[in-house]
């Protein structure tokens, strides 16, 4: 299982759990952007949960907890050990540097573990919502040192976006944005009032500036925050099939991997298209490339001057394309 | 004289046949657009083995999958192409516990 994150500043990083021979080693990698060569990669130790990774102003961030083979939980659990599986968050520098480790929440008893953990960068603070069966919890760190800010639990675990001073938590059925330093709540639904139903927030997005691209069925929408309204909604119609295993059409545009560069909004479609809409107007640069690696759903898309690089089933992919 | 008119219908018959296939060789080319390469990659990377090139690597040790599989009826089932959560998701769900569990049920609404 590989994970992958990167920056605008040249590099990705990638983060495996568990190798095929089952031993868990959380390997942590950082490539060069431009060539794919890595700069260097470093063992953490434990079993890395894969949509934890992230990488910010105080370097990188990932969750990973005490590595048992699927046997050695399956018999851990026959033989009524309860004990906790150590889930920790861990920092490194940019350098692959280990900076400081923090447990996070679990259930006294450790009979409900932790089954994911989505980590999200917001200015300085790192923010961790972990997924248990029995409920999940935001828990907000500071990147720097990891002290603790605020930690409570919500019902749903969804995905994190930050966005100036707070946090817009897309949690299912509910979308609040609160304050990042201190969890306050701020507005009930972080989306405008004319947003299309059913919106999905894509995981894993950098915001840079106030747009916030979203999906709802086969349309793209991108959402002023600052105005709070729509900006515009770019239709696609575009229906394929996947696969002979998912049959049914599905639409381009769903859980796509999207990304944002100099005022330009970059979709990865699943028919394996990349649109480049522009970031004002919502109108789509033409000569797009098709016919790339179909991207895994929700990936980062990450467009340097050099490449641009996202997620695939099989590992990390970079094209020679230019964007800007 | 009547072999020689056959050799004849023969031969038009071959010229015809050879600028037809010529003809429709050169309108399919013109018609049909030319087949797109596939943009080659810049780069790629993965660090799982290079042998083992399944979505997930916990697919390789098979034992464990066909157990997991037993044990929490198609959990294991690779989400999103090949990102799964750690097995505890499995596991978590394929029964044994029969403490109660505490749960953050009360989750104060926002």
């Amino acid at each position: 299982v590989v994970s992958f994150v990167a920056d605008v500043r040249g590099t990705a990083v990638l983060a495996r759990g568990r190798t095929g021979g089952g031993a868990p080693d959380g390997l942590v990698a950082l490539l060069d952007s431009a060539t794919g060569r890595p700069r260097w990669q470093r063992r953490v130790g434990g079993d890395v949960f894969p949509d934890s990774l992230a990488v910010g102003p105080a370097g990188i961030q990932l969750v990973a907890q005490d590595p048992l083979t699927f046997d050695q939980l399956i018999a851990k659990r026959q033989r009524a050990d309860w004990s906790p599986l150590h889930v920790r968050l861990i920092a490194l520098d940019r350098t692959g540097r280990p900076q400081w480790r923090r447990p996070l929440h679990e259930v006294t008893g450790g009979d409900d573990p932790v089954e994911d953990v989505r980590v999200t960068v917001a200015g300085s603070l790192v923010v961790a919502v972990s997924q248990r069966q029995h409920g999940a919890r935001i828990e907000v760190f500071e990147g720097g040192t990891g002290a603790r800010h605020w930690s409570r639990p919500v019902e749903r675990a969804g995905h994190v976006v930050a966005w100036r001073d707070r946090l817009l938590l897309d949690l299912g059925d509910r979308r609040p944005s609160v304050r990042a330093r201190d969890g306050a709540p701020l507005r009930a639904d972080f989306l405008p009032a004319d947003a299309p139903t059913p919106t999905s927030v894509p995981a894993s997005y950098q915001l840079r500036g106030d747009t916030l691209p979203v999906f709802s069925g086969d349309q793209l929408a991108a959402v002023d925050l600052a105005a709070d309204r729509i900006r515009w909604r770019l239709l696609t119609g575009v229906a394929f099939y996947p696969s002979e295993l998912a049959p049914g059409p599905e639409r381009a545009f769903n859980a796509s991997a999207v990304g944002e560069r100099d005022g330009l909004v970059l979709v990865l479609a699943r028919d394996r298209c990349l649109y480049v809409v522009d970031d004002e107007t919502g109108a789509v640069a033409g000569g797009r490339p098709c016919r790339l690696h179909e991207p895994a759903s929700g990936s980062p898309l990450v467009a340097t001057a050099e490449t641009t690089v996202y997620l695939t089933t099989y590992g990390v992919v970079a094209y020679p394309l230019r964007t800007g | 004289v009547a072999a020689r008119r056959s050799w004849v219908i023969l031969a038009t018959l071959a010229v015809v046949a050879v600028s037809a296939a010529a003809g429709v060789v050169t309108w399919d080319a013109r018609v049909r657009p030319p087949p797109t390469a596939e943009p080659a990659p810049a780069w790629s990377a993965s660090l799982d083995p290079p042998a083992n090139p399944v979505p997930s690597a916990i697919l390789a040790d098979s034992a464990s999958i066909q157990r997991g599989l037993q044990l929490a009826a198609g959990m294991l089932l690779i989400r999103d192409g090949g990102r799964s959560g750690p097995w505890t998701r499995a596991a978590a769900r394929s029964g044994g516990g029969s403490r109660p569990v505490r749960t953050d049920q009360a989750a104060r609404r926002w």
